[in-house]
């Protein structure tokens, strides 16, 4: 095919080029095609082309691990879905320039992502968070609200009703009685604010909180969860929390749950217990929130009890037969991504029942004595630069 | 049987007339908004498309209609075996014509492939195919270079 003779696409209108430059992936935006002309540029850098482009982004992940690397400094490593060009993203960028520049044996950590921006922390200690997109390289600095006491993350989300990104924190007072107190920052307009002091505190180290229709949801944190009281929501339009209980099934609190774990499916909120190689799912139907307590239970749908054994014997050494450490991360594309310290990133099909692992770059490295954390992620080019 | 399914009669800018099953000229949005406000009794001319493009779109059309009953992969079999033939030239008119005829499915897929004749392009691979200039100044292409330059493994 001549590829050579399409002068006619100078004369495209507007809206015709960005329907061509939303298919294609954000770091080949940035890089290759914002530098083509004035006009692609501008289009390119566009927020509502940001937008437009978000909708369109397919959902990938990393997987990083931290190391105890010579003379006890401490060392990140990154991996990607090998068919995926996200290493391109990373390689170069926010995480080593902050490694960097933070120079005092600290390492940067992402925490969360939310719309391609990544939200991260300097580790063993630091009182800011750090928030930036890999691929257009913004970054914006947000000092922690408590600076004697530890700051827990625990969600960073986007507020369509006020077009906001926002970042939920708490912790821990002396209070005996709502001892964990919550507070909200909007970046780039407001300090923190203080939310509620509440009984509870939510897991949030392993398990971002479900985001769905302006609420988030979190697994109450064992210590402080009963059965009927285990699973936290905050509305983010009312900024109220209340809490409701997860599906009914013969449970031991603050055993079980630990093995619960809450995820986005189809847009709706899903429940997922992972015990061993055991797989049981719940679908909550949210049309029937509305009490102020809810009597949960009876609102959950079992959709899945799947037995995974059978599909990862293949994956079985005679040294590696700990399934505790196979955990539930995310669901992209009706395929569950699964986890398991030591061994690999897998992907089961739930149409299909199969598994299949997933290669990673730099997956020779991906040793039993590593603890990796995965976090869904999608390359973006949104800015906070307008926010501010 | 055919005779008795209503055609909709079409006009290029060129002069040609093409006529249309139904069934196959309503995959065009816009025509069917004009078969139901009842304004396509009569000849529908299209100003900016020739009597080639308008003859390619409509063997889209119904490569679709007739491959209902087919599978999904089948389809995207057709349909990537139809966009394939097409050279660049053609690709910017069936774009314009099928924005304006409102197909959407075959704006997606011309769409997506000048998309994926983007990807992989280094910025003057850019222009040289789509014939844009680069209307940057040296500075200012120094300045995007340095904003870059820190990604410095995506290199062209």
């Amino acid at each position: 095919m001549d590829e050579g003779n399409g002068s006619g696409f100078d004369h495209l209108v507007d809206d015709l080029v960005i329907e061509i430059l939303r298919r294609i992936p954000a770091e080949q935006l940035w890089w290759r095609c914002r530098p083509v002309c004035k006009r692609w540029k501008a289009l390119i850098s566009s927020p509502s082309f940001a937008h437009a482009h978000l909708q369109q982004s397919p959902p990938t992940f990393f997987v990083f691990n931290v190391r105890t690397g010579a003379q006890k400094t401490q060392k990140a490593d990154f991996f990607y879905p090998r068919d995926d060009d996200a290493k391109r993203v990373f390689n170069g960028s926010l995480f080593q320039r902050w490694n960097r520049r933070t120079r005092s044996g600290q390492v940067v950590l992402p925490i969360a992502s939310c719309h391609g921006l990544v939200l991260f922390k300097s580790f063993p200690y630091s009182s800011r968070f750090h928030i930036g997109n890999p691929i257009t390289g913004e970054l914006l600095t947000v000092e922690e609200p408590w600076r004697e006491k530890t700051t827990y993350f625990c969600g960073f989300f986007f507020q369509s009703s006020t077009q906001e990104y926002k970042v939920l924190v708490y912790h821990k007072t002396d209070s005996t009685e709502n001892s964990f107190q919550y507070a909200l920052h909007t970046l780039g307009i407001t300090e923190w604010r203080s939310l509620r002091a509440l009984p509870y505190n939510v897991r949030c180290s392993d398990s971002p909180p479900v985001v769905l229709d302006n609420t988030l949801y979190w697994m109450i944190s064992n210590l402080s969860s009963t059965c009927e009281n285990s699973i936290l929501m905050f509305s983010m339009d009312g900024e109220e929390f209340r809490t409701m209980s997860h599906p009914k099934y013969p449970c031991k609190p603050g055993a079980w749950h630990q093995w619960i774990k809450l995820l986005e499916m189809d847009g709706r909120l899903t429940c997922w217990c992972l015990v061993g190689l055991m797989v049981q799912a719940w679908v909550f139907e949210v049309s029937d929130v509305v009490a102020n307590h809810i009597e949960a239970h009876t609102h959950w749908t079992r959709i899945y009890v799947l037995d995974l054994t059978q599909n990862f014997t293949s994956y079985m050494s005679h040294s590696v037969r700990d399934f505790h450490n196979v955990n539930v991360v995310s669901i992209q594309n009706r395929e569950l991504i699964l986890l398991w310290h030591g061994i690999g990133v897998f992907r089961y099909n739930l149409l299909r029942n199969t598994l299949r692992r997933i290669e990673l770059e730099r997956n020779d490295q991906f040793c039993n004595e590593w603890y990796p954390v995965l976090i869904p992620y999608t390359k973006t080019l949104v800015s906070f630069k307008e926010l501010q | 049987m055919a005779s008795t399914l209503k055609k909709i009669i079409l006009k290029s800018c060129d002069g040609k007339i093409l006529e249309v099953e139904e069934a196959v000229a309503v995959q065009s949005q816009m025509i069917k908004n004009m078969i139901e406000d009842d304004c396509a009794n009569e000849e529908i001319p299209l100003p900016d498309i020739t009597g080639e493009i308008l003859s390619m779109i409509i063997e889209y059309c119904k490569m679709h209609v007739d491959g209902e009953n087919n599978s999904n992969n089948e389809l995207i079999a057709r349909d990537a075996d139809f966009i394939t033939r097409v050279d660049l030239n053609t690709l910017y008119y069936l774009i314009v014509a099928a924005n304006f005829l409102n197909v959407k499915s075959l704006l997606d897929l011309t769409c997506q492939r000048v998309a994926d004749i983007i990807k992989g392009k280094s910025p003057e691979e850019i222009r040289l195919t789509f014939n844009i200039k680069n209307d940057f100044t040296p500075e200012e292409e120094e300045e995007i270079r340095k904003k870059n330059a820190w990604a410095f493994d995506y290199k062209d």
